[in-house]
């Protein structure tokens, strides 16, 4: 893990003096160089966590909850999706458009829950009927 | 004089010949109370526990209450409570862990608006995982309650004759009165309060899971509070009325019967005395089989309760070990939905344990109730 921090600094070291230089050379590029350095940065967090990602997955399969796992990970992707590009949208100024794609990913969120909130409402009416 | 006497003979043969001293076949009633027990329980008991000979039943009893055949029902109980228990343990375990992690990994790269989401997420997905075994407990405790109502109504027949039969009329009728008024009381308001209770808990507690405003799980809890309080009051007046009741039935029934003893010793001529000591034998063979039949209920009802009390204090204690896990993971809310089921279980507990309570203790004052003869 030391290690990869250490590479993950030095990147963002080094993409920040060229994203600097970019910026007074040509700043449209530097738009494109930015969420790629994002999302190498998400990318490397995930590729590091991933065995503890693994690991709680593999419990909640174990316990019978193997619904859940999936559930979270989906969760987890639209959260990071959602941050990456509404992220590069203010970093290019463009804030209304980060506040949609914010909105938007609340709204996915929300969506995932729905199955448990049927199951829950489920629950309380043969809880209700019993 | 002499025709005096022949004629107090004869009034008080007359007046014997009322009194409920006569060979009875307790078969029908006996027929009854088997049929209110439930079949599982049956074959768990010790061969001739159920038997109409009191020595039978009596040697039976003295099996059942032995150290080994004890454990061995709490090693059976436990065996099929563990594994549920278990389960709910790890399940909700894992779900804690997963949600601590996506809560760690989320916080830094969400953001506020996608951080509510998610957290909305998490918080749906415990709910349902401690809401389907909260189903499950409740339906154990209804169909428990239904059981003893059915068990206390079977015996209710044989309770009045075994008593009669002892010379304990008034105490007969008093006793099984006061098992009616039992039965209306763990059906009535026990069973019928039982699932609006629950259900308004629930939903006070997914209220209070899916808003930070709500708050509405401190009146949750009052709610679960007030009913266990009144649960606990309504048995307390339930069991003083029993004791005075059938105490001083017992005591008026003692004076009727030592009142006719003293008369046939009296008046009849020679075998006076000997029409008493005939009252007392009967009535203590009566009393055998009352107390056996009495402690062989109480073993049933034990029996009955064990795995539905043991199934609710493991679910409990394995919802209160989460909540800990929850708080020392730093995930407060989920700390305090885990908490507020565990009130779940104990309303539960207290509900099996009160109804169980009072039908163990009717049946104790059947039992310690002394022939009147």
């Amino acid at each position: 893990m030391s290690g990869l921090l250490f590479k993950v600094c030095g990147v963002a070291i080094v993409s920040l003096a060229l994203l600097l230089t970019l910026k007074g050379m040509k700043s449209d590029t530097a738009m494109f160089v930015r969420a790629i350095i994002s999302v190498s940065a998400v990318a490397a967090v995930i590729g590091a966590l991933s065995p503890a990602l693994t690991f709680a997955r593999t419990q909640l399969d174990a316990s019978g909850s193997a619904g859940y796992g999936e559930t979270m990970l989906k969760a987890l992707g639209i959260t990071y999706l959602t941050f990456i590009c509404s992220s590069v949208c203010r970093d290019c100024g463009e804030v209304s458009v980060a506040s949609g794609v914010e909105a938007v990913g609340k709204a996915e969120l929300i969506l995932l829950s729905l199955p448990f909130l049927k199951q829950i409402l489920q629950v309380m009416g043969e809880l209700l009927g019993a | 004089m002499r025709k005096l006497s022949v004629l107090y003979a004869v009034v008080a043969l007359l007046f014997f010949l009322t009194l409920p001293c006569h060979a009875t076949d307790f078969s029908d009633e006996f027929e009854a109370y088997r049929s209110g027990i439930p079949e599982e329980i049956t074959k768990d008991l010790p061969q001739g526990l159920l038997s109409e000979t009191p020595e039978e039943s009596g040697e039976a009893l003295r099996q059942a209450l032995s150290v080994k055949q004890v454990f061995s029902q709490i090693k059976n109980a436990l065996s099929s409570s563990l594994p549920s228990a278990k389960k709910l343990l790890l399940q909700n375990l894992a779900l804690l862990l997963g949600i601590a992690l996506f809560r760690l990994l989320s916080e830094n790269f969400g953001g506020e608006s996608t951080g509510d989401g998610a957290t909305f997420c998490t918080n749906a997905m415990l709910l349902l995982s401690v809401l389907t075994p909260q189903l499950t407990a409740a339906r154990a405790t209804g169909e428990f309650l239904k059981k003893l109502c059915t068990l206390v109504n079977s015996m209710i027949p044989m309770v009045g004759v075994l008593l009669a039969s002892g010379g304990n009329v008034t105490t007969a009728v008093s006793e099984t009165s006061m098992l009616g008024i039992l039965i209306i009381f763990c059906e009535n308001f026990c069973y019928m309060t039982l699932i609006p209770v629950l259900s308004g808990c629930a939903a006070f507690a997914a209220a209070s899971a899916f808003s930070e405003r709500t708050g509405l799980d401190g009146v949750a809890r009052g709610i679960k509070k007030t009913f266990t309080f009144l649960l606990g009051l309504m048995a307390l007046i339930i069991s003083a009325v029993m004791s005075g009741q059938t105490l001083l039935c017992a005591k008026a029934d003692s004076l009727t019967a030592r009142t006719a003893k003293f008369a046939a010793g009296t008046f009849i001529p020679v075998v006076g005395g000997t029409v008493g000591e005939a009252l007392r034998t009967v009535a203590a063979g009566v009393e055998y089989l009352r107390s056996s039949v009495g402690i062989g209920a109480i073993v049933i009802i034990c029996i009955m309760l064990l795995p539905t009390l043991l199934s609710l204090v493991l679910g409990r204690i394995s919802l209160s070990i989460c909540s800990s896990c929850a708080s020392f993971l730093g995930l407060s809310k989920e700390a305090s939905i885990l908490n507020d089921s565990t009130g779940f279980y104990g309303y539960l507990m207290a509900v099996c344990s009160i109804c169980s309570v009072l039908a163990i203790y009717a049946l104790v004052l059947f039992v310690r109730i002394s022939a009147a003869a």
